[in-house]
């Protein structure tokens, strides 16, 4: 094989020419799938799609279906809007249970009407672009207070109450100051604390559901 | 003879790119090979490239995984699994819920016959605030 009359010091060039070419090249085709991975993946910020293991969906109804209405959309966090076909169903009784509001399944898209918080059971049609629904339950309505809440606060005040302790917090987010009733069926943590342990400039996490106080979390001080 | 001697030299150069290549790869962290707790893996190694900054609250549910379940009507508790902060409060349903020292936390919660939103809450103690929702029907 010739070198093509290259000098000494032209070949030791083109090997170093030729050398550096290559680890650019191999530097390159590494280094792109890390600095790819570095970078924020598109597809997952978007909705994902039904498919053939979605069994249900939960979301808001969007729109008032219309009388007679076989199909409805339902705003989902994941998916995004879906398409429901409901042909409609059997209703089974139920009222509410446990003193407190309970869903209820609709026979038909029209016993729906927009804000409705569901949650529908079904499966994803054959070409993928609707959900089948089998049974359409609808949530109880979020009322304020309704849902769970953490107040994080400090104890500037302890009173006795009817129906136990009534303790006054002063939030630690610097909003105003509220008031908490602590009951018997309150449940104190850690286990080693009681309601006496409840004074002025404790610091606590008091949790509250519809308004009552489940449970008082004593932070360490 | 010469050129041998160039081609092993640039072999070498392409050797020690290919190791410092692999070796970037290597710092940059291999991703959890236990995907049930990534955000816990993550927390801790903020903590500690960090050691001034607070770790920041997260939630992570290990049981149910998914937020849409589907149980049988023979099924009137269910058992939820997760992993927080350490200090953080949890709440399930609005029930207070014990935490060890891992962070980790279980607690069951009634099932109403139909369709149920179980709220998961957990707080730390500047106020923050991290919740999730799972949906939960009973006997289909």
């Amino acid at each position: 094989m010739r070198h093509m009359g290259l000098s000494f010091g032209g070949r030791v060039r083109a090997v170093f020419i030729g050398g550096g070419f290559a680890v650019l090249l191999a530097t390159a085709s590494l280094a792109a799938p890390v600095l790819a991975a570095d970078q924020p993946a598109t597809t997952a910020q978007a909705p994902g799609k039904i498919g053939p293991d979605t069994h249900q969906i939960h979301g808001v109804v969007k729109g008032t279906p219309a009388s007679g209405a076989t199909s409805f959309t339902v705003t989902t966090e994941r998916y995004g809007d879906v398409n429901v076909t409901f042909a409609g169903a059997t209703l089974r009784g139920r009222g509410h249970a446990q003193g407190h509001a309970r869903s209820f399944d609709v026979a038909k898209a029209s016993d729906l009407k927009d804000g409705d918080r569901v949650v529908v059971r079904g499966h994803t049609s054959a070409d993928g672009s609707s959900f089948i629904a089998r049974r359409v339950h609808v949530l109880p309505a979020k009322r304020a207070g309704a849902h769970t809440t953490h107040l994080v606060g400090t104890i500037s005040a302890v009173a006795s109450a009817s129906n136990g302790t009534t303790l006054t917090l002063s939030p630690t987010n610097g909003t105003a100051s509220q008031t908490v009733t602590v009951t018997s069926d309150t449940r104190i943590r850690p286990e080693d604390k009681t309601v006496a342990d409840l004074k002025v400039g404790t610091k606590v996490t008091v949790i509250s559901k519809n308004g009552i106080a489940t449970g008082v979390a004593v932070m360490p001080s | 003879m010469r050129f041998r001697i160039g081609c092993v030299i640039a072999a070498l150069a392409l050797a020690v790119a290919v190791a410092a290549v692999a070796l970037a790869q290597a710092d940059d962290g291999a991703p959890p090979v236990d995907g049930a707790t990534p955000a816990d893996t993550s927390v801790a190694a903020r903590a500690m490239d960090q050691p001034s900054v607070a770790p920041t609250l997260f939630l992570t549910l290990v049981n149910p995984v998914e937020q849409d379940v589907e149980v049988p009507l023979e099924t009137a508790q269910l058992a939820i699994q997760g992993v927080t902060l350490p200090a953080a409060v949890v709440s399930i349903d609005g029930a207070l819920v014990d935490t060890d020292d891992q962070g980790n936390f279980v607690g069951v919660t009634a099932l109403d016959e139909g369709a149920n939103e179980i709220e998961v809450v957990v707080s730390d103690d500047q106020g923050n605030q991290v919740n999730t929702s799972i949906f939960v029907t009973r006997g289909e």
